[in-house]
């Protein structure tokens, strides 16, 4: 390897990169569990059935989204 | 006194920088939320000018200044500072005229690369820390943005791609103002301190300040305000660009791509990568369009704004170094710097009055 690349901390850079990937697409599915849970909870109450599973799953994924959001701006802040 | 009006015009264009940071940037945080409908353009914009001037106050870790590592800190003037931060604003101006978002952080390294350079020589710059804090995280910034928002919309898809599509645009727009406020109050921490850190380091040079020694109170407050002005200000072709001109988006590609690019930018910078927001965002954006059909990112736009990417660290680099060789000729001391401003001041304020007379005549027309 050049001496140029080999100055790159390439086992830092491939943490970056799962990280990302599994932060990025985690995030986003439980966004999307949300969206699905209170769709399906809403579309329940209409038929007159029971919301309360899509409703628990909305707000179980809307806690877990708020969580990895407030872990964000802790690293943000925590930044040197 | 010779001295000291070179520090005022330095502090002053470092300004004028953050200024074109701010509008240049705005895109990045409020493109997508205003493509999608998420949020009205001016509440999306005051809501990220607002952010930024809150994140320049979070974050003071201003010892890491964005030349640290790249060029030779013991070599560096208040006059190369001042070349450089002409060829970032520069570029910044030309790139924003064309809507092309560019890194306004390669910009800004480039333009001191290329006074130093101008001043010093190669050995003013370290071309190791070039590659390893610029190149390689230019090249693996886009392509990991798009892969990550590739995948996050593949799996958004699967999971809500089957509900009514009133509802799941409704829950990703109230998505968007949270990761776009997040996107925000990140760059307010990030970019800010790119000019605290350039403002310090002149006034260091100058020694008016130790190396050791806190930022200012006023040097904070002055970077704070002037990036949200210029955010607030709203670089609306770049805004255009990236929120309609890339793909066609809908909600969940806005959310996609903005939470893939912010969980990027805090990776890395959680791992001391430098990431440029601008490349981030832009890589989501085309992963999110094309993991729905490749044919829906335009590719001719993509690939203007990669031209301008690959561009931006030399052509800022050319025009530092060619302001750094009009300053000398002036001499050495103020007289340079002073003539570029009132000069640079002069062609701006012709030009803008140029457009504001056109303006005027178009709505006297129509």
């Amino acid at each position: 390897m050049s001496p140029v690349l080999a100055a790159v901390e390439w086992s830092q850079m491939l943490e970056v990169v799962w990280v990302s990937l599994v932060a990025g697409v985690g995030v986003t599915v439980l966004f999307s569990l949300v969206v699905l849970g209170t769709s399906r909870a809403a579309e329940a109450r209409r038929e007159g059935g029971s919301s309360a599973v899509y409703g628990a799953l909305a707000l179980l994924c809307l806690a877990l989204f708020l969580g990895a959001v407030v872990f964000a701006i802790t690293v943000i802040l925590n930044k040197s | 006194m010779q001295s000291d009006l070179v520090l005022v015009i330095v502090v002053g264009t470092a300004l004028a920088f953050d200024f074109t940071n701010g509008f240049h940037d705005t895109a990045n945080a409020v493109a997508t939320s205003i493509s999608t409908r998420a949020m009205p353009p001016r509440v999306a914009v005051t809501l990220a000018a607002l952010l930024n001037f809150v994140g320049a106050f979070l974050s003071l870790a201003v010892a890491a200044t964005i030349a640290t590592g790249i060029v030779n800190a013991d070599l560096i003037t208040p006059e190369i500072i001042f070349a450089g931060l002409i060829g970032a604003i520069l570029w910044n101006l030309l790139t924003w005229y064309f809507g092309l978002p560019s890194s306004s952080s390669h910009a800004l390294i480039g333009g001191v690369v290329g006074s130093t350079l101008a001043a010093e020589g190669t050995k003013g710059v370290l071309g190791d820390g070039l590659v390893e804090k610029v190149m390689i995280p230019a090249l693996v910034a886009p392509v990991l943005a798009f892969v990550t928002a590739g995948l996050a919309i593949l799996v958004c898809y699967r999971i809500v791609g089957r509900r009514a599509p009133g509802s799941v645009n409704r829950g990703f727009r109230a998505g968007q103002i949270v990761t776009g406020s997040l996107f925000a109050l990140s760059h307010g921490t990030n970019d800010a301190q790119k000019t605290m850190g350039i403002i310090f380091l002149a006034l260091v040079a100058n020694g008016n300040l130790q190396p050791t020694d806190g930022v200012p109170t006023w040097v904070v407050l002055s970077a704070a305000t002037a990036i949200a002005l210029g955010t607030y200000a709203g670089g609306w072709r770049i805004i255009r660009t990236m929120g309609t001109r890339i793909i066609k988006m809908d909600p969940a590609q806005g959310f996609a791509s903005q939470a893939s690019g912010a969980a990027v930018i805090l990776a890395a910078s959680n791992a001391g990568f430098p990431l440029s927001t601008t490349h981030v965002i832009s890589g989501g954006i085309m992963g999110a369009g094309a993991a729905k059909r490749v044919s829906a990112v335009r590719w001719g736009v993509a690939g203007n704004i990669v031209v301008a990417w690959i561009l931006t660290l030399p052509a800022a680099a050319a025009v530092g170094a060619l302001t750094f060789g009009v300053t000398r000729i002036f001499g050495a001391g103020a007289a340079g710097p002073l003539v570029v401003s009132i000069a640079l001041v002069l062609v701006l304020g012709y030009v803008l009055g140029k457009r504001l007379a056109a303006g005027r005549t178009l709505t006297a027309e129509a």
